[in-house]
């Protein structure tokens, strides 16, 4: 592993300059060239019209989802139109099984590059709201609600943050489009659960908010994610809390994702963005020296000055 | 941070942590009565197994050399060979003993490449947190990897291939893994010593949930949990089969680990080419009894040695760092009586 990154975050290079804000103030702002990570992109797609995780690897379902997202819907083939499916579900990768949270951010992709699945977007829809985490029975080992069924990440386990506030943003997205079909039960639950595993503190950890009598630290990328699906609500006291632990702590997590997810779910609270975007702006060196298709694709949505972030807006 | 009962936990009554725990070695006691689920032509327990204790007062010895010697005193050859090092990357919280030290990561990568390694990698799949590029930044290993001119490998967004379970504790017959890790020449565990609240013990043996892709099963790997955290731990381990365990004990974890424990200063590197009696040595060095521990002792059946009469002790003595780590509560029943 080189340093690519190391001198150009610093410095003009051709990747990362700074400049003046041009408003005369001594605030520095990184500026980035966003087609040289579209170049990024475009190189690491396969033959197959999707991306793995990292250039060279077999085609998956998040990072084709981001890929996409980030690179428009003018690209063809339009994968994400023939991603395999069963059920209703899209696999995780060829072959694969399905994984409801990327299942989720391919809704959101399709209704945002305005695409549409073979197997037609309303079955997603239809199958997306079927699934849903197991029931477990009340424990004593962790406080939370054992009883809220959102959605796991695969057949058979337990409901989680992540793919709950990313099958709930894919919701409140579609309910708003004309002719789809949403349970609005399955909003309210996966409310309930977000607000039940809301940290003492403000934000999100994983799962739990709780555990063996410990109170469990939030995180970045899954707060920013939690608050997006709820931009709703943002009348309830969890959602301020956790704005509040996100205004606070974004730059605190240097990598692409958190940073690119910090910066959407900021823009999204209209909140001051500046520093989390120049804090991705320098690590972006060290992302794509790690090859992270994903956390790429991810920068270039967040950092694109030109597309309103309908993806991740309500 | 959530850590999960079974569907058949979920069945039962309220549980509590006690309960809780004995539920996960309920499916290894069955197995005890019954066949064991694996071939025993595939496998051959040691005649012998050597574990090399080397001390290391702090993090400011040289790995590289230390490392070096304990390769060079157990025999292990990697020349040409493409080496894998799949150390314990978990979580970064300052001031805590977390995660594998990346200096030790980095004599490793030190020692193997003067070894004469065709390659060497570094991969892990945390079961935590997912933003595997944080981690190497905060914790440093990034800076290392670059130094050492190494590739790291996101074991969680890997290419997979399913492969069938060598043993079937977990009864899923199959599971998918990464090709980085089938393809290895030599897998290396390079665990940091720590107590665990769901396990006992995490060392050479547990680290291997790391291989498991997230991005098939989700985080943090439900279903290794429900299908018996002992199970799991010797389904992979007997599939993988690794070549060598270092096992990072120079300050190691007591109390409710893997996370929030405590640091506890314990001053030596474990070497061995059976990472069974790595981990029963490990066991012994905290104060547990790995005959007690399920997941132990039942790989000290067919995987590896955790009879002291089978295990050569190089290097320093067990008595030089042995001490009674804090466990939950739990698992104070499973304390070697010494």
């Amino acid at each position: 592993m080189n340093r690519p990154g190391c001198s150009i975050a610093t410095n003009d290079g051709a990747f990362i300059r700074r400049n003046s804000n041009g408003t005369g103030i001594a605030l520095r702002y990184l500026v980035v060239d966003l087609a040289l990570l579209r170049e990024f992109l475009l190189r690491a797609r396969n033959a197959d019209g999707g991306w793995g995780y990292q250039p060279g690897r077999a085609s998956r379902l998040e990072p084709t989802c981001w890929a996409s997202l980030a690179l428009g819907n003018t690209l063809e083939p339009r994968v994400l139109e023939q991603w395999p499916c069963a059920d209703g579900l899209l696999l995780e990768r060829d072959r694969g099984t399905p994984n409801y949270g990327f299942h989720a951010q391919a809704l959101i992709a399709l209704r945002t590059l305005n695409l549409d699945h073979t197997a037609g977007n309303r079955t997603l829809l239809g199958a997306l709201q079927r699934v849903k985490g197991t029931r477990l029975q009340p424990s004593t080992i962790n406080r939370q609600d054992n009883s809220l069924q959102a959605w796991s990440w695969i057949d058979g386990t337990f409901s989680w943050v992540e793919p709950t506030a990313w099958s709930l943003l894919a919701l409140k997205q579609w309910s708003t489009v004309s002719d789809a079909v949403t349970d609005h039960t399955r909003i309210v639950v996966a409310e309930q659960m977000l607000v039940d595993r809301c940290c003492a503190k403000g934000g999100w950890n994983y799962g739990n908010a709780n555990m063996l009598g410990q109170e469990l630290k939030p995180f970045v990328p899954t707060t920013a994610i939690a608050l997006m699906s709820l931009q709703d609500r943002r009348t309830l006291p969890e959602v301020g809390r956790s704005v509040a632990f996100l205004e606070r702590e974004a730059t605190s997590e240097r990598s692409g994702t958190a940073l690119a997810l910090a910066l959407m779910a900021l823009r999204a609270y209209r909140r001051p963005t500046d520093a989390v975007r120049n804090t991705l702006v320098a690590q972006l060196p060290v992302t794509l020296n790690l090859g992270k298709v994903v956390s790429a694709a991810m920068s270039v949505y967040a950092l694109s000055e030109t597309d309103r972030h309908a993806a991740v807006v309500l | 941070m959530q850590r999960l009962s079974s569907k058949g936990r979920a069945d039962a009554l309220r549980l509590s942590r006690r309960e809780f725990v004995a539920a996960l070695a309920v499916p290894l006691a069955a197995a005890g009565c019954t066949r064991r689920p694996y071939r025993r032509s595939d496998f051959s327990l040691p005649q012998r197994s050597v574990v090399e204790l080397l001390p290391a007062s702090s993090y400011d010895v040289d790995f590289g050399d230390l490392i070096g010697r304990g390769l060079h005193d157990l025999g292990v050859t990697v020349r040409d060979r493409r080496v894998l090092l799949k150390p314990n990357m978990v979580e970064y919280e300052p001031g805590t003993a977390i995660n594998t030290n990346p200096l030790v990561i980095a004599g490793a990568i030190a020692a193997f490449q003067r070894a004469g390694a065709a390659e060497v990698v570094v991969a892990e799949g945390p079961g935590h947190r997912r933003d595997t590029e944080y981690l190497l930044t905060r914790t440093g290993l990034y800076d290392h990897l670059c130094d050492h001119r190494v590739r790291f490998l996101d074991l969680n967004e890997d290419d997979v291939e399913y492969v069938p379970l060598k043993s079937n504790f977990t009864k899923l017959n199959q599971l998918a893994l990464p090709v980085s890790v089938l393809r290895s020449d030599f897998v290396v565990s390079m665990p940091k010593l720590k107590t665990h609240h769901w396990a006992g013990m995490t060392c050479a043996m547990k680290n291997f949930f790391g291989t498991v892709p997230g991005a098939v099963y989700g985080w943090p790997k439900n279903v290794l949990h429900m299908h018996g955290i002992h199970n799991s731990i010797l389904d992979l381990n007997a599939t993988i089969r690794p070549h060598l365990a270092i096992v990072d004990a120079v300050t190691a974890m007591e109390g409710d680990g893997p996370i929030m424990g405590r640091p506890r200063h314990t001053g030596f590197i474990a070497v061995s080419q059976d990472v069974v009696a790595a981990d029963a040595t490990c066991c012994r060095v905290i104060g547990l009894d790995p005959e007690r521990l399920p997941y132990l002792a039942e790989a000290g059946q067919f995987l590896g040695n955790i009879d002291p009469g089978r295990i050569e002790q190089r290097g320093e003595r067990i008595d030089r760092y042995a001490a009674e780590f804090d466990v939950v509560d739990a698992f104070k029943p499973y304390r070697l009586t010494r």
